[in-house]
């Protein structure tokens, strides 16, 4: 099996190196993005293309609902995304899976629960 | 300390930073929207990385601050100069925290107290004092907050009456989309001018609705009956935008769930008692089959005649007949609805249209399977499967058609493969079902195959769901990767091929990394050099012109190559002068209010790039200028007025490039040095005499304000203090290799003009020869060479002159400074080689024996001890491997 790839779009870099860390110790090869604007531009150009996004909600330029918004407009072979976020209100989740995220978690999320998600959402084989 | 706490640290100090800027913005424009929202997205995210991380009393205060920020975005507060204060505050100790974090690595608990009076000022701030307190009580215990908004337990359908439930059945029949609400008001709704019941009734397409305490009611005692403790729910048909638009001040309190108008039909009443059911059935049953709609009704609205209304019997039939009226699109279901008159049980809806739309859907077993596979997994794992499918679910059920509708179902179907996958499961029907959908633009059948998938399952997590709002695991064990860096900074070591390692554009490297290799490059410049050296002596000393040739030419390259990389890290280590100049606003800011001033800073040409050392030496000297502006220029605001100028002072930075370096101009339209003051200062500590007071122009005295322990203002200040001064500043700049000019005009102003090479790596000197050894002096302090025939020179008693262009200069012998007993060499021609040194805006002449070049070097500080002596500016490696001694002049000609 090849190696998965996962893009990580968030601004704070604390957070993507948090996010990379688990990730890379889970064999997987992780892409970052800044805003939602660079996430859509790395996740149209990359071939081949992801087979993850894990999004935050709010940052600049383009936020995660927005990125979402118009990844899923895009005619690339979808997959799964998992927004993670600081907000809790109910309004804040429905409005990811609205958006197009296929999950919704909390921060602070522990790694291994991270982990956990990201075996689900990729899956072994998935549709592709 | 881990590389992630390193990574949060800087990142950090840049959030700091930024916000700081943003709230020095917003004060020239409170109201811009744009900023709000930016400071507030810095504030958040700092909090939330703040969160990785076991750092409690700074959450704490990012969390408040965060609020505030929130509190004033929505315009619930105004913007104030007092709030930008207390953000300031929370922000330096922030700041403060940070440094502790990186020195010691951890916080030293001692902050409690600070962090606790820092919430409440900025929790004091935000109109709702109800959480403040909640915070401080809850101040040394974990945080648990009570869900005050959140989603009710839903209704189930069939507590709508029958009623109700028809009229909807009708209505969604005819394709009005269905709905039920639920609305769960915050506590404090009143409080906020809404009225929940109104909102309710006034439903777009209510057909029916309910109100229901939210039970746990508190003792009459306790008992507050301005609080909402009430959920709302109703049935509606309406379109999901126009309940949206309906409830968009309260969208998160409220949730909607759409219905197909079969969920509806669910027949009730007391089993029993009616008579020949079996020859009812089975007459319906055929003229369902010939399509005879009109007698199906007829004979079964006959039948209810007969019925208690009550009865399951009459139920199903209203049923029936409703179907009937509705469409002939429901003959299955009628069919089905048929069979269950008798027996007594709820026709399976959902099964029953899998079965009529597509065979291969079904899967009797799927749910069952699911189930088993389920208990296979870890009970952590299995809710998570559960939960990732149920969400699913839930964005099926809010999918809505429009030009992302295939992307969101083909994601959705990934995750539902993805996570069947995981359990050793393929899920080749997922793909068939997702073309079903795509090509019905419809989530239907993908929808129901995955109820059925859950089907009992299901209802446990709903509750599960309900519960929480959503699966929650909460983490425990975060705070362990600040202190834990050795598993995964292994994880990195081993080296997995890992594309895409470095994914941010801008390289973060640490300085000392630069300067080893400026060193090793400017080592590489010396070395070069030793090549000349081998031409020459190949062909003087062996005779091989060829050789010397060719290694002339080598040499050539190397230097084109050297001279590149020298530029090359030079450029490495440039930094734009912007770094220091954006600390000023902040420092202008609350120096001027401290003083009763107003003052506005013009900063210009920020973007002037300089070595890094340089801007590492002139952020003090820069500090201290922009203080003796604001304290000792800048005048009150009723002095400017009567001096008929603007109240509000003006400082400007302003920063250009210059061919061979930088300059940093500070002015201000002050009151300007008082050259007549100053003299008489100078002369009362004694400085000058009385008569070079009366002798001294203008400028010489303004240049007094450089002298040693000189301070003109009257008052010792906190601000700029006594003592330390423009000695200071000037020192710190020659030391550099820069100079300091001042100008002013009394009542006008003043400027400081700094003038810096771009950086101070590499050192020109000039090579001069004294009694056959060679020294070298800094290019920048010397200004020219001469060569002064010796019956050109003047001698009075020990002192040697000697006019050049029209003006006095005293010359002093090398030898004499360096207490070398030999006088200097005249040339065959007889003249004496002098080189003209600026010393205190005075030129003196050094005598040597000859000048020898200029070269370029790395000139490294004598080590230890030695380095204080401040005659000798260092020591360098010349291109044959000798030492060269640069000497510093001007202390020497002091030291006389």
């Amino acid at each position: 099996m090849s190696q998965r790839r996962i893009l990580v779009v968030d601004d704070a870099s604390t957070v993507r190196l948090y996010y990379r860390t688990i990730l890379e110790r889970e064999g997987y090869a992780v892409s970052e993005a800044v805003n939602g604007l660079e996430g859509l531009e790395k996740a149209l150009s990359a071939s081949p293309p992801f087979d993850l996004y894990i999004v935050d909600v709010n940052m600049p330029k383009l936020d995660g609902y927005g990125f979402l918004r118009e990844l899923r407009q895009q005619a690339l072979p979808q997959v799964p995304a998992l927004m993670i976020s600081t907000e809790e209100g109910q309004g804040d989740r429905v409005e990811a899976l609205r958006a197009g995220a296929n999950y919704y978690l909390v921060k602070p999320v522990s790694p291994e629960e991270l982990a956990a998600y990201c075996r689900l959402l990729l899956g072994n084989g998935g549709v592709r | 300390m881990s590389e992630l706490l390193q990574e949060f640290i800087a990142e950090a100090r840049d959030f700091l930073q930024e916000i700081g800027e943003k709230l020095m913005a917003l004060e020239d424009d409170p109201q811009s929207a744009e900023l709000l929202g930016e400071l507030f997205r810095c504030v958040h995210t700092l909090k939330g990385n703040s969160g990785l991380f076991d750092l409690p009393e700074m959450s704490k205060v990012l969390h408040a601050a965060e609020d505030l920020m929130d509190a004033v975005r929505s315009h619930q507060i105004q913007y104030s100069q007092e709030l930008a204060d207390t953000l300031l505050d929370a922000m330096d100790f922030v700041g403060q925290l940070l440094d502790e974090l990186e020195t010691s690595g951890k916080l030293d608990p001692s902050h409690g107290g600070r962090s606790v009076e820092l919430v409440r000022c900025l929790r004091s701030l935000i109109p709702t004092a109800g959480e403040a307190l909640e915070e401080l009580t809850a101040d040394n215990s974990p945080r648990d907050k009570k869900e005050t908004s959140g989603t009710p337990v839903s209704l189930s359908i069939g507590e709508i009456p029958e009623g109700a439930r028809l009229e909807a059945f009708r209505t969604g029949t005819k394709g009005v989309p269905l709905f039920i609400v639920s609305y769960r008001p915050e506590e404090e709704c009143f409080f906020k001018g809404e009225d929940p019941f109104y909102l309710s009734r006034m439903t777009p397409g209510l057909i029916w609705g309910t109100v229901l305490g939210r039970g746990g009611w508190p003792s009459l005692k306790e008992f507050d009956c301005y609080r909402c403790a009430l959920d709302f729910h109703f049935l509606c048909t309406a379109p999901r935008s126009e309940l949206e638009d309906h409830f968009r001040y309260v969208l998160d309190q409220v949730s909607l769930r759409a219905l197909s108008p079969l969920e509806l039909v669910i027949p009730q009443g007391l089993v029993g008692g009616i008579v020949d059911s079996e020859a009812f059935v089975s007459r319906a049953l055929e003229l369902l089959e010939n399509d005879d709609f009109p007698n199906l009704k007829i004979l079964a609205e006959k039948l209810t005649l007969g019925l208690s209304e009550v009865s399951w019997a009459a139920s199903v039939l209203r049923w029936l007949i409703a179907m009937v009226e509705a469409s002939p699109q429901y003959k299955e279901e009628m069919r089905r609805l048929l069979l269950c008159l008798k027996a007594g049980i709820q026709p399976d809806w959902k099964k029953e249209e899998l079965v009529c739309t597509e065979e291969t859907w079904a899967n009797p077993s799927s749910a069952q399977k699911l189930h088993e596979k389920l208990r296979e997994l870890s009970p952590d794992e299995a809710k998570r499967v559960l939960a990732i499918l149920c969400a699913q679910r839930e964005v099926l059920s809010l999918m809505e058609v429009d030009r992302g509708f295939q992307g969101r179902m083909e994601a959705c179907a990934a995750t539902i493969s993805a996570c069947l996958w995981r359990l050793g499961e393929g899920a080749p029907a997922v793909q068939g079902l997702l073309s079903s959908c795509l090509e019905g633009l419809t989530v239907t059948p993908l929808l129901h195959w995955l109820d059925d998938l859950l089907g009992a399952s299901r209802e446990a997590v709903d509750v599960q769901l309900a519960d929480n709002g959503q699966p929650q695991e909460r983490p425990q064990e975060v705070s362990r990767m600040d202190s834990g860096p050795n598993e995964e900074d292994e994880a990195l070591k081993l080296g997995r091929p890992i594309e895409e390692r470095r994914a941010t554009k801008a390289l973060k490297v640490d300085p000392a990394k630069v300067d080893q290799l400026m060193n090793l490059v400017g080592e590489m410049v010396v070395a070069k050099n030793s090549l000349p050296y081998l031409a020459s002596r190949a062909e003087n000393e062996f005779g091989i012109r060829e050789l010397a040739h060719q290694i002339k030419t080598q040499y050539a390259v190397i230097n084109r190559i050297v001279e590149e990389m020298q530029d090359a890290v030079m450029k490495l280590r440039m930094i734009p002068l912007s770094l220091i100049l954006q600390r000023f606003p902040r420092m202008v800011r609350d120096l001027s209010r401290k003083l009763g001033k107003k003052v506005e800073l013009v900063l210009e040409g920020g973007e002037t790039e300089v070595d890094k050392n340089i801007v590492d030496a002139i952020a003090e000297p820069l500090v201290h200028l922009i203080r003796n502006s604001l304290d000792h220029g800048i005048e009150m605001p009723d002095e400017r007025a009567a001096a008929g100028k603007s109240a509000c002072g003006r400082i400007v930075v302003k920063c250009k490039q210059e061919s061979d370096g930088v300059v940093i101009e500070v002015t201000d339209d002050g009151r300007g040095i008082d050259p007549f003051l100053i003299k008489r200062r100078a002369y009362e500590r004694g400085l000058i005499s009385g008569e070079t007071m009366e002798r001294m122009s203008d400028q010489d005295a303004i240049n007094l304000i450089f002298a040693p322990g000189f301070s003109t203002a009257q008052d010792v200040s906190d601000i700029s203090g006594r003592g330390v001064g423009m000695d200071v500043v000037r020192s710190a700049v020659e030391r550099i290799g820069g100079y300091v000019k001042v100008t002013s005009e009394k009542g006008k102003g003043t400027g400081v003009i700094l003038r810096l090479p771009f950086s101070m790596a590499v050192t020109k000197v000039m090579m001069v020869r004294s009694d056959s050894q060679v020294f070298g002096v800094p290019m920048e302090q010397v200004l020219e060479t001469v060569r002064i025939p010796i019956s050109n020179i003047n001698s009075f008693k020990r002192n040697r002159s000697a006019v050049l262009r029209g003006r006095i200069v005293p010359l002093l012998a090398l030898n004499e400074l360096l207490g070398i007993p030999s006088e200097p060499v005249a040339s065959e021609s007889g003249e004496l080689a002098a080189l003209i040194i600026r010393s205190r805006e005075e030129k003196v002449g050094l005598l040597v024996d000859d000048f020898d070049g200029v070269q370029e070097v790395i000139l490294k500080p004598l080590p230890g001890d030695l380095a204080r002596i401040s005659c000798y500016a260092g020591t360098a490696i010349l291109g044959d491997g000798s030492v060269l001694l640069v000497i510093n002049p001007k202390e020497m000609i002091q030291w006389q």
